[in-house]
């Protein structure tokens, strides 16, 4: 029997866990009491950990693609093929690019960045924090980590901007409510109505694409003693994102707490998995130096992958194929690629792509540190051996840099944690606008088109769908529109409609919701197929749509 | 210790296809002391296990009075029941049961029959309808309403041709939507109704079928003139253990796997839903 | 309050020093396997088997997870392996009959046991419980500190059990007052006699004066009034408003069914392939939307509020106090440390009683 305390992989809170096995088998996790942020609880997540990683649909070994099917091979057959592949590419034609994710501890980013811009010589590499969070670059001179769960807890007045916490971060919302029963106000913001509403003292519906318009909640701010502002996705992945999210931060400054809602995206941002990381920053902190060329983020990188300029994508710990939305346009250019190395734990829809596919270790098979959406360090320590042949992502890469003859100074991946310690401050990124689409109704889209995931859906939902329970929450993929606008459509429950998007179609079944407004749908969505990206010009939640009925 | 939750190893004898994701299994106990022993009552199910698949609740449809056999009807819809349909003629799966409780066949005897079934709401019913034809002299008039989407979903359909020819018996069958073929009535079970004869104070009531066909016969029902307590139905809940242990079928503190899942109208009206 | 106020009037009784008492367990470790409170991680607490005395730390927080629900109904159990054999498989349950001493329970937690038993053996008896409770040994240590959260006092589960237990541990000054419940807490008496002294009227008189003490003087949670909760619950005279505001506060993170020691819920799945693997049952939660969803599509609660207000109709029922002579909670307080959503046993009670 072992048992160890670490840190939960799943959203951005970073709960503190217990986790007890024997052998290879995970019998027990319970959440620890002590801990500051658990705290005795854990989510429905948290507490199903056990079922995700010692889970037969794990990818055992390397898999290389023949003939158009993925086949088992060696850890030496494919680690080959890759370097030589990478050494291959010429300065001139050096298109290649590098994904990071939330998956993969400090260490492992940090390793990532160094491989990409030292071994294979490219700054093209970015992580999902671009794609979900792209408006906080605007601002990012202002995010200081300066508020805590702790602080939300005394705080005595809380807005919620755009998010349903409840979903989003368990344990933010636990913290709330503490606070509303503490006597604490509550005001939340949003389009759609959520079931804190209920229990809110005023609850603001804006236009999806409107939420600079929220003067009325000025004055309450402003006489509060200690007021938080939470702000989640539906702001960072909404209509007007950079627009709404500058409005919230203009208006509430450093009362600003953004919902970084997996949990350690924050962890590549910090250690410079990102093009937009300063060069001298990189010179000076990380002791890399640079290619000169220009970073592209990863829809450029998608862009190029497209038209071929980009030829090699090495995705670590991403499910590109559903994050990035646009279905068939990801799927195009991921197609077009002439090679795709997946780094990942299960066969995702990206991985299925791939013509390498390298099995790594999850969270419960390795060391490391994760950052929580407060900014904190928390430790994560491995119970389990590595799955079958799967190797800690850091590992793969040290292997992979030795392969091609470029080795990374460092024995082994747990001896990074003392170096970079002490790197993360997002100073180290300075304030620019990333360009993101904005969506508005209009006579040829009239609708609005939220996508709902299930609250069970976090990194893609790749690792939580390996849990009976989780999956047994979800529910049937529908649409869910307002009475009165199905009336005034004559459609009814169960009926079949076609939703089309600038990007693409889905059809699916209606579900008639009371508490919808008239001009928005709401998609909700399930973890067995993504078919709904192709809606989505990138991977937003929000767009416009219109419909069209099907007999 | 016997253990409550080791299954017993029955082999698949026979499979007819009843409709196009519908078969019924024919099971003996490997063991012929574990068949001999087998005994159930109408009403009662078994919790049938693919070893990998798992395992689920599925209602008898043989009467207990035909023993050395036993048989159910299974649709293909989740996991257990698609791999359960892979299976052929042979192959094993894992017994436990019987569970549940039986229908109130005691306190029908003596009086009129009405048996009302819909789609895959039969087989549960059909055990009954056999231990009724196997005790016939207990039982006076014997009516049997059956009736599906379309010919196609009728399952027993040999044996209902059988049903037809009965001269004891009155059985009447339609379908929702016909086919070119269909020579028989076409409309909704409660159509039926008005074809035959009922002496509804004195009649049992036995209905089972979709929760809506259920909802709307028992509303006639009652409109005839049957007692709350001769209405007699089953409740479909998600099962998992079957002896009342799991907690997925609990209403109230009533189990629908022990308590259930026959229940009558009267007992079904008085569950507390909220607990 | 007199002797008669005891319980059994033939329960012995019997007195060690303090300083006595490792020595003493060391003795029943070398012939029992035991389980007891340690500390883990940095600052937590769980019962575990122990090796000697020395691993134990009598001045614990009730762990998070039920000591008694951690062995008898475990968060993950193998129910039995399967392998294929030809057309056949190969089946088998591993029963681990042994005997095992819980040393340290509360009072809350044995009452939870007391309550597991009723559940789980009667009707039909649950196997996997069955194994492992028929040689269960249990030690309670009385409680004189309870922590913030805890309400014993308002399910009459505590500081102290009243009866179920083999043995009870009193301090009383410098000194443990022991109650010898049955046969085999004898049987661990004997394996350390030489510590143990007759004890008196007068010693048992003190232990009920320092548990009244803890009563009135050391709980602050604020009194839960079950029986008019009950009450309510059963004529049914809640608003819906009430349960439409807590419902809305409720996650669905299944902690409250977790940590809960008289929730009993589980789920089974088989784990490998359709060649080899295990049969495994977890703890499950009503407060999930898959728990009672069938496969059909139709779930008959469908809607978190009615999860929410089912839990607490079902836990504040009247059938316990006829059918068990108890209540459904014991009082433990673990839900008021984990939910999340704010909605524990003694919120609800309250919000039950005052209708808002």
């Amino acid at each position: 029997m072992k048992e160890v305390f670490t840190t939960c992989s799943f959203c951005g809170c970073g709960c503190e866990i217990c986790v007890t096995g024997a052998g290879e088998e995970i019998t027990r996790v319970i959440p620890s009491f002590s801990n500051r942020v658990s705290r005795g609880s854990l989510c429905m997540k948290g507490w199903r950990t056990g079922e995700i990683y010692c889970n037969s649909n794990r990818i055992a070994r390397p898999l290389i693609k023949v003939n158009g099917t993925l086949k088992e091979s060696s850890w030496e057959a494919a680690l080959d093929f890759i370097a030589k592949r990478f050494s291959a590419l010429t300065d001139k034609d050096r298109g290649v690019g590098v994904i990071g994710s939330a998956k993969i501890t400090n260490e492992e980013s940090f390793l990532l960045n160094k491989f990409a811009r030292q071994v294979i010589k490219t700054n093209n590499i970015d992580s999902a924090f671009t794609l979900n969070y792209a408006p906080i670059f605007e601002k990012i001179s202002e995010l200081h980590f300066s508020l805590t769960m702790d602080d939300l807890e005394k705080s005595d007045l809380v807005i919620v901007i755009g998010s349903n916490i409840g979903v989003e971060a368990p344990q933010i919302a636990r913290r709330v409510l503490r606070a509303v029963d503490k006597g604490a106000k509550l005001i939340i913001v949003n389009a759609l109505r959520v079931p804190f509403c209920d229990i809110a003292d005023l609850f603001v519906q804006t236009k999806p694409d409107g939420f600079k318009d929220i003067k009325e909640v000025k004055s309450f701010f402003n006489q509060a003693r200690n007021p938080i502002v939470i702000v989640g996705e539906d702001i960072f992945k909404g209509p007007n994102a950079n627009d709404d999210f500058a409005a919230v931060v203009e208006t509430f400054k450093d009362k600003v707490f953004p919902i970084f809602n997996v949990n350690n995206i924050l962890g590549a941002l910090a250690n410079g998995v990102s093009p937009y990381i300063d060069a001298s920053i990189l010179e000076q902190k990380f002791k890399i130096t640079s290619p000169k060329t220009k970073g592209l983020n990863l829809f450029e990188m998608r862009d190029a992958a497209a038209t071929g300029s980009l030829k090699c994508l090495y995705v670590v710990g991403e499910n590109i194929l559903e994050s990035m939305g646009d279905l068939n346009r990801t799927r195009a250019a991921l197609e077009r690629l002439e090679f795709l190395i997946v780094q990942d734990l299960f066969l995702t829809e990206t991985a299925q792509l791939a013509h390498v596919v390298l099995p790594a270790c999850g969270a419960l098979e390795k060391k490391g540190h994760f950052i929580n959406m407060e900014g904190k360090i928390q430790q994560v320590n491995p119970i389990l051996s590595p799955y079958g042949e799967s190797k800690p992502d850091g590992q793969i890469i040290l292997d992979l840099a030795k392969k091609m003859d470029c080795p990374l100074p460092y024995a082994n991946v747990e001896s990074i944690s003392n170096e970079i310690s002490d790197l993360y401050l997002l100073s180290d990124y300075q304030d620019m606008k990333i360009d993101l689409p904005v969506e508005t109704i209009s006579s040829d889209y009239p609708l609005w088109l939220k996508v709902d995931s299930p609250r069970v859906f976090f990194h893609s939902g790749s690792l939580l769908k390996n849990s009976a329970i989780l999956l047994r929450e979800m529910e049937p993929s529908v649409v869910l529109m307002n009475s009165d606008y199905a009336k005034e459509k004559q459609l009814k429950g169960n009926d079949k409609v076609k939703l089309v998007s600038k990007s693409g179609t889905l059809v699916r079944n209606v579900l008639i919701s009371e508490e919808i407004p008239k001009n928005i749908l709401v998609l909700r969505t399930n973890l067995s197929d993504n078919s709904h990206t192709a809606l989505l010009p990138v991977g937003l939640k929000w767009t416009v749509v219109k419909l069209e009925k099907l007999q | 210790m016997d253990n409550l939750y080791l299954p017993l190893k029955a082999e698949i004898k026979d499979i007819e296809q009843e409709t196009f994701d519908t078969k019924t299994f024919t099971f003996v106990f490997k063991d012929k002391k574990d068949q001999d022993r087998f005994q159930y009552e109408p009403g009662q199910f078994i919790e049938i296990s693919v070893f990998g698949a798992g395992e689920a609740p599925f209602g008898m449809a043989t009467s207990p009075i035909r023993k050395g056999y036993f048989i159910t009807t299974i649709r293909a819809v989740g996991k257990l029941t698609k791999a359960l349909h892979a299976l052929k003629v042979g192959d094993e799966v894992g017994i436990r049961g019987p569970f549940g409780n039986k229908f109130p066949y005691e306190e029908a005897r003596g009086k009129d029959i009405l048996f009302v079934g819909g789609g895959i709401g039969l087989p549960p019913l059909r055990s009954l309808i056999h231990y009724m034809f196997d005790n016939r002299k207990d039982y006076k008039n014997i009516t049997i309403l059956y009736g599906a989407r379309t010919p196609n979903d009728l399952v027993y359909k040999n044996e209902l041709n059988e049903w037809a020819k009965k001269q004891d018996i009155k059985f009447l069958v339609t379908v929702d939507v016909g086919t070119s073929t269909w020579q028989g009535q076409i409309g909704v079970v409660p159509v039926l109704f008005k074809q035959i004869h009922l002496d509804a104070p004195n009649t049992f009531a036995f209905v089972c079928g979709p929760p809506i066909m259920i909802k709307f016969v028992i509303q006639d029902l009652l409109k005839m003139g049957f007692k709350e307590e001769n209405i007699i139905s089953t409740l479909e809940r998600y099962m998992k253990c079957g002896v009342g242990k799991c907690g997925h079928c609990a209403i109230g503190h009533k189990y629908v796997c022990v308590d259930g899942p026959v229940f009558n109208f009267k007992q079904i009206k008085n569950l507390p839903e909220k607990a | 309050m007199d002797g008669g106020e005891i319980g059994e009037a033939s329960m012995k009784i019997k007195l060690i020093k303090e300083a006595n008492v490792s020595e003493w367990l060391n003795g029943i470790i070398k012939k029992y396997k035991v389980m007891a409170p340690t500390k883990i991680g940095k600052n937590d607490f769980a019962f575990k088997a122990v090796k000697s005395a020395g691993d134990v730390s009598l001045e614990f927080l009730n762990p998070i997870i039920s000591p008694v629900k951690d062995y008898l109904f475990p968060e993950k159990e193998v129910m039995l392996t399967y392998r294929k054999n030809g057309n056949s498989w190969d089946v088998e349950s591993n029963l681990v009959d042994q005997e095992m001493v819980l040393f340290g329970l509360r009072s809350c937690d044995l009452a939870a046991m007391l309550f597991m038993d009723k559940f789980f053996l009667e009707g039909f008896k649950d196997t996997y419980y069955e194994v492992k409770r028929k040689n269960l040994i249990t030690v309670v240590m009385s409680c004189r500190e309870p922590m913030e959260t805890c309400f014993c006092v308002c399910a009459d589960c505590g500081p102290s059990s009243k009866e179920g237990f083999d043995l009870q541990l009193t301090e009383l000054d410098g000194q443990y007052l022991v109650e010898i419940g049955s046969a085999k807490g004898e049987e661990l008496v004997k394996l350390g006699s030489s510590f143990f002294s007759d004890a008196s009227e007068r010693n048992l008189a003190e232990k009920e004066r320092i548990m009244e003490e803890t009563k009135y003087n050391k709980f602050k949670m604020p009194t839960t009034y079950f029986s008019k909760a009950v009450r309510h619950v059963t004529t049914d005279d809640i608003s819906e408003n009430v349960w439409n505001k807590l419902g809305s506060r409720c996650m669905s993170c299944g902690s409250c069914s977790y940590v809960c020691p008289t929730c009993t819920c589980f789920t089974v799945y088989d784990e490998g392939d359709l060649t080899e693997g295990k049969r495994v049952r977890t703890w499950d939660s009503c407060m999930y939307g898959g728990f009672t969803r069938e496969v059909s599509g139709h779930n008959p609660r469908a809607v978190q509020k009615e999860r929410v207000q089912r839990r607490y109709y079902h836990k504040l029922s009247y059938y316990y106090l006829t059918k068990m002579g108890c209540h459904g909670c014991v009082g433990c307080g673990r839900c008021v440390i984990s939910c999340l959503g704010g909605i524990d046993m003694s919120m609800v009670s309250k919000a039950a009683r005052r209708n808002e």
